[in-house]
């Protein structure tokens, strides 16, 4: 059947309540069609966007739909698999849309890719001379063209350690992230994490010029040294600590520094630095907080040491890890 | 209405009609486009797209602009956390509209078996439901039922009823607005939401 044989003026009459019992009747066995139903939704569509009661904001919904996945799902599991699904499209490029296709090749001819694995960190030394650390599970963009002369512009996803040159122009270097925020330096250290369930920035030297994106437009902040900046998933809230701020990068020599970690927190970290998942079953463990300063080149090398610290055992299936107590 | 439609004699979709369709499934393409960037864009421009229509609908059934958005909202978290996008063989309008319209005459069903009076709060979840009606034309009939009830008041009844509901106004708000007294908007409120439970409930008690 090519042709529905229900007009949309037939379909408006109906939605309008004016509709004979036989044309509801017809209506009711069309409609079994998926393409006529399609069809259907389509006319509906249109007759509401004619006739709307009240205007819904959707930006506001959309506010309380990120809200909700941060307080639902912390983790924020589809997120971090979007990247992949990048790839994914870059690999069946042929398949590709034209439009996609030039998107794409635009991004990479302007753009290096650096990315870190799983478990993996990476030194990379950029062209005027500034040292970043990529932690694992991250990428940083940096221009290929360009990169020092004109701008001193690179894009984070994940978390990075930054010492930056102070140019003799002083130019400035602006780490930009995906969580509508950016760094703005000349020549200082800090370290910068940026993932789906929020932002930190903490600052070990120098200044920083902090821009961040609200509901009401950008806003801008300094920090000092010692500062540590958390940013909500939507940028609302914003809180200031004072903190040691070498823990911050301590991963830099496979150095884990917790203080009061929860297990919580502990099953975010290793779902972010080595995708794997923590189940806890016990409410006593989940209870259990976590301190001090682990050394482990590895996931396992630091789950041996943290179950071997609190007297508790674990057992990894695959990319689950159960935590319990020990028998 | 006949006259603005002047094709409403011919029951075939005419080619003038096409572009309309067509344009509708190229914006389609968009969700599917963003969708591929990432989930969050692909949900952002599902939300651009239909939430405030979806909303809109709603409200007709459920006559609460809260309600309405906490169906529409319901459905586009389960629709990312299901990642519906990878499975849904329809096209995302022709899913959302009817899982929309689906809730919302859960909603009002049971709504009309509560006790009370008050059609607030009484939003159930999905597992509580029984099954979609088994045809289109009772959305349409109690749609029209709800929008009769609201009519069918007294002017300044459904005026106090449709800018606290819809429009979601306060009481003060409403007082100020209409010139009178917040206790008199009180009773507006009781008296409307009653007329239309009852309204319903003769007719739609017998699911």
């Amino acid at each position: 059947m090519k042709q529905p044989p229900i007009s949309r003026a037939v379909l408006i009459n109906y939605l309008e309540g004016k509709a004979s019992a036989f044309q509801k009747q017809a209506i009711d066995e069309w409609i079994k069609n998926p393409e006529n139903s399609d069809y259907f939704y389509q006319v509906l569509e249109e007759w509401e966007l004619q006739n709307l009661r009240y205007v819904a904001s959707h930006e506001e919904g959309f506010q309380r739909h990120l809200a909700r996945l941060d307080a639902q799902d912390p983790l924020h599991i589809q997120v971090h698999f979007s990247r992949k699904k990048y790839w994914a499209m870059a690999a069946s490029i042929a398949f590709v849309v034209c439009l996609g296709a030039s998107y794409f090749f635009k991004d990479w001819i302007q753009y290096k890719n650096i990315q870190t694995a799983y478990g993996e960190t990476k030194e990379i030394t950029l062209e005027d001379g500034s040292i970043v650390y990529l932690n694992a599970n991250s990428s940083l963009k940096v221009p290929r063209f360009g990169f020092g002369s004109s701008t001193r512009t690179v894009e984070l996803s994940g978390e990075a350690d930054f010492s930056i040159k102070h140019t003799p122009t002083n130019q400035k270097f602006i780490v930009h992230t995906q969580n509508k925020f950016d760094v703005v330096v000349l020549g200082t250290e800090f370290t910068v994490f940026s993932r789906a369930r929020g932002s930190k920035v903490v600052l070990k030297k120098g200044k920083v010029n902090l821009q961040y994106h609200t509901k009401t437009g950008i806003k801008q902040l300094i920090m000092t040294p010692g500062d540590l900046i958390s940013l909500s998933k939507i940028n609302q809230t914003i809180t200031k600590e004072k903190v040691t701020p070498e823990d911050f990068s301590a991963w830099k020599e496979h150095e884990f520094v917790f203080n009061q970690l929860t297990m919580r927190e502990l099953s975010t970290i290793f779902y972010e630095n080595f995708g794997l998942t923590i189940q806890i079953q016990d409410e006593a463990i989940q209870e259990m907080t976590l301190s001090g300063s682990f050394k482990a080149n590895n996931a396992q090398e630091l789950l041996e040491v943290l179950t071997r610290t609190a007297g508790l055992n674990y057992q990894q299936e695959g990319n689950v890890i159960v935590i319990s107590e020990t028998k | 209405m006949e006259n603005s439609f002047p094709e409403s004699d011919n029951y075939s979709l005419k080619d003038s009609e096409l572009p309309i369709s067509s344009n509708r499934s190229d914006s389609e393409s968009i969700i599917h486009t963003k969708f591929k960037e990432s989930d969050l864009a692909g949900m952002e421009q599902l939300y651009k797209m239909y939430y405030a229509v979806l909303c809109s609908h709603a409200v007709r059934f459920v006559t609460s602009k809260e309600v309405a958005e906490d169906i529409v909202s319901d459905i586009f978290y389960e629709f990312q956390t299901k990642q519906l996008h990878l499975s849904i063989t329809i096209s995302f309008r022709a899913y959302l509209f009817a899982s929309v319209r689906n809730r919302s005459f859960d909603y009002v069903r049971t709504e009309i078996r509560h006790k009370k009076t008050s059609l607030d709060g009484a939003y159930m979840l999905a597992s509580e439901t029984e099954g979609n009606p088994d045809s289109i034309t009772q959305y349409e009939e109690l749609r029209h039922d709800v929008e009769f009830a609201i009519n069918e008041m007294p002017i300044k009844r459904r005026q106090v009823y449709i800018m606290h509901r819809f429009e979601g106004k306060k009481y003060q708000d409403i007082a100020e607005d209409l010139q009178l007294s917040i206790r008199t908007v009180e009773a507006h409120l009781y008296q409307a939401t009653k007329h239309i439970k009852e309204i319903i409930q003769k007719k739609w008690t017998i699911f």
